[in-house]
């Protein structure tokens, strides 16, 4: 008998039974996938995950609130998220991924671990960094630390969000470019975190990109020092050369830092009111005449000139070289400007009392004890936390 | 119908109350007679130049002193910055006192950590007013920062003016007429800062520049007494 080759009935019954094979098939894969997927849950590292395939299917993905650490609000300043930029898991996750990736600059060299390093606190170790394209930064790279208690970024306190600063620290120091970045970017490996960061449509855009940096910058929070457990509490948290060291800190008339680098009793180690300082770096005769106008350039005003931002203290130890231009290698340099070579300048900040003598004069002994207490602000939980680190490796 | 006429005539004769509303306090700071300018030189009596960079201060217990010897409270704080932070918005009946009582500085209560938890727009202990030394010292009550240049000299050194702490308050009365309309008040707090530091009692620019209370127990002293008389109605 003929094979009728196109019947419709063999046809159905073929493709019933295919179907069946295909069901059976396709129950054992889907059995020994979820078996796959529950351990890959079990064993999974977070930090080192690939990041995920597209496959199209978060149409309605809702991306996962991301809790901050619930830190003492007496203690510590809230952090600033803006409305339009809510942190979600996803979202830091995306950031963290950019934070390292090199496709950002104009030559796919540099990336904002360039120059920001975890285990320097996320500044730079030399006095300035390579910018995209061989150029050269003209201030040192600052530590990426609490900056969501911060109101200010730059050293010329130039940007009054993360979301500004971080605009402003591709264009000036990777040249980014949109185009070349769209035309580079591994959309396999980008696309769905983007969906599942901002929801869809949309996908990428520069917006995106910078506020997910953003919302991984917000995440860089250190609570974990020495002194974090001293004022907490534990009075056995500092040693002796330590805790004599934060008295010569808190001295009107010995070290007197504490004007520019407490705020309040807010642990930021950074007067986040005040702001900016003239701290007496540098011989001036004129307003006018000095190399960096800091803060100056800002605001238009000759009394800002030679004015910077106040730097945190948290992770000093860990963020040489110091100043805006780097000037000093060492802890024990920067001691000794405060202590022996403050430079005079019509506008340096009145809370420099000692100016007229040239600063505050302290011993050999004082400077070893106040070195010792700026290291027990070193927080090694934060610069070796898991979750700040570069997710490629 | 006699009835409804006394009663008529009694509301017509009734004396009409005060109206409160929300009205406008300015406060200015000066040197001697011109508003004061950050950063502008200005000479003292003894050949020194001063020039200014922060000023700000806290005011207590306000009140307003009406004819017949009481009071009407007009704040329980007041915090005033230049350049900021020069006019505050207070509920006040209208009517004419005949001047102005606070104190400088903070009461007990208020001298306390908890409130810098609270934001500039619900209070004025807040923390972005920069004014909280610790939690032993509590609040400066004024600050008062800019530049000194000595007759003679070439260079500025730091003036420096932080005081605070109980013994520092001062009760501060000034008599002056003080009109509260409907248009608004009528009169602004004045302080100067030159009776300060530049008034009879004046301050040595060169041993008595700076205090933050504690390091320099008698020029705070000096400073809190020398502030009773620079408050002035305008």
């Amino acid at each position: 008998m003929k094979k009728i080759e196109n019947s419709p009935l063999q046809g159905r019954n073929d493709r019933s039974n295919l179907c069946r094979y295909e069901r059976n098939r396709f129950a054992t894969l889907a059995m020994t996938v979820g078996f796959l997927f529950a351990l890959s849950l079990i064993q999974c590292k977070p930090e080192k995950m690939p990041p995920p395939k597209d496959t199209g299917d978060d149409s309605l993905y809702t991306a996962t609130p991301y809790e901050l650490p619930n830190l003492n609000p007496a203690r510590y300043r809230a952090v600033n998220i803006p409305a339009d930029n809510p942190m979600t898991k996803e979202g830091v996750l995306l950031g963290r991924m950019l934070f390292y990736d090199p496709i950002l600059s104009a030559d796919s060299l540099i990336s904002c671990a360039s120059c920001h390093k975890p285990e320097f606190s996320f500044a730079d170790n030399t006095p300035v960094s390579t910018r995209a394209l061989g150029g050269q930064t003209t201030r040192n790279s600052q530590p990426l630390i609490d900056m969501g208690m911060n109101k200010k970024f730059f050293w010329d306190a130039r940007s009054v969000t993360i979301e500004d600063a971080v605009r402003d620290a591709m264009n000036e120091e990777q040249a980014h470019n949109f185009l070349l970045t769209s035309a580079r970017v591994d959309t396999a490996r980008y696309l769905a975190l983007f969906n599942k960061a901002f929801g869809r449509p949309g996908g990428f855009s520069e917006e995106k990109i910078i506020k997910a940096i953003a919302q991984f910058l917000r995440t860089l929070i250190s609570s974990n020092t020495k002194f974090d457990r001293f004022i907490a509490g534990d009075q056995s948290a500092l040693s002796p050369d330590e805790y004599e060291g934060y008295q010569i800190f808190l001295d009107n008339n010995r070290g007197d830092c504490f004007h520019c680098h407490i705020d309040l009793t807010y642990l930021t180690m950074a007067n986040q009111i005040k702001m900016v300082a003239n701290n007496a770096l540098d011989t001036v005769s004129s307003l006018h005449d000095f190399l960096d106008k800091g803060y100056g350039a800002v605001t238009g005003n000759p009394n800002d000139n030679g004015r910077f931002k106040i730097p945190t203290l948290r992770n000093v130890a860990l963020t040489a070289p110091y100043m805006h231009d780097g000037r000093f290698a060492t802890l024990e340099q920067v001691i000794n400007h405060y202590s022996d070579s403050l430079k005079y300048s019509p506008n340096v900040d009145p809370l420099m009392e000692f100016i007229h003598q040239r600063g505050v004069r302290l011993s050999p002994t004082e400077k070893q004890k106040l070195i010792a207490f700026l290291h027990a602000l070193t927080d090694t939980t934060f610069v070796n936390n898991p979750e700040f680190q570069n997710p490629f490796e | 119908m006699g009835v409804i006429c006394a009663l008529l005539f009694l509301g017509a004769c009734k004396k009409p109350e005060n109206k409160t509303g929300f009205q406008t306090l300015s406060f200015q700071y000066k040197y001697g007679d011109e508003p004061l300018a950050f950063n502008k030189l200005y000479g003292t009596t003894s050949g020194d130049s001063v020039r200014f960079s922060t000023a700000k201060i806290y005011l207590s217990d306000v009140v307003l002193l009406k004819p017949n010897g009481s009071t009407q409270s007009l704040s329980t704080l007041l915090y005033f910055a230049h350049p900021e932070t020069l006019s505050v918005s207070l509920k006040v009946p209208e009517g004419n006192y005949t001047g102005i009582r606070f104190n400088f500085g903070l009461t007990e209560g208020q001298n306390q950590f908890s409130s810098t938890t609270k934001p500039c727009s619900e209070s004025p202990l807040c923390v972005d007013n920069d004014m909280w030394w610790d939690d032993v010292l509590k609040y400066t009550f004024v600050k008062l920062e800019g530049g000194v240049k000595l007759a003679g000299t070439n260079e500025f050194s730091s003036l420096v003016y932080h005081v605070g702490t109980a013994p520092y308050v001062r009760s501060i009365t000034v008599h002056q007429s003080i009109n509260i309309t409907e248009n608004g008040i009528n009169n602004a707090l004045v302080l100067d800062v030159q009776k300060i530091l530049d008034g009879t009692n004046a301050m040595n620019m060169e041993t008595e520049r700076t205090t933050k209370t504690f390091d320099k127990p008698t020029v705070a002293g000096k400073f809190a007494d020398n502030l009773v008389n620079a408050f002035s109605v305008e």
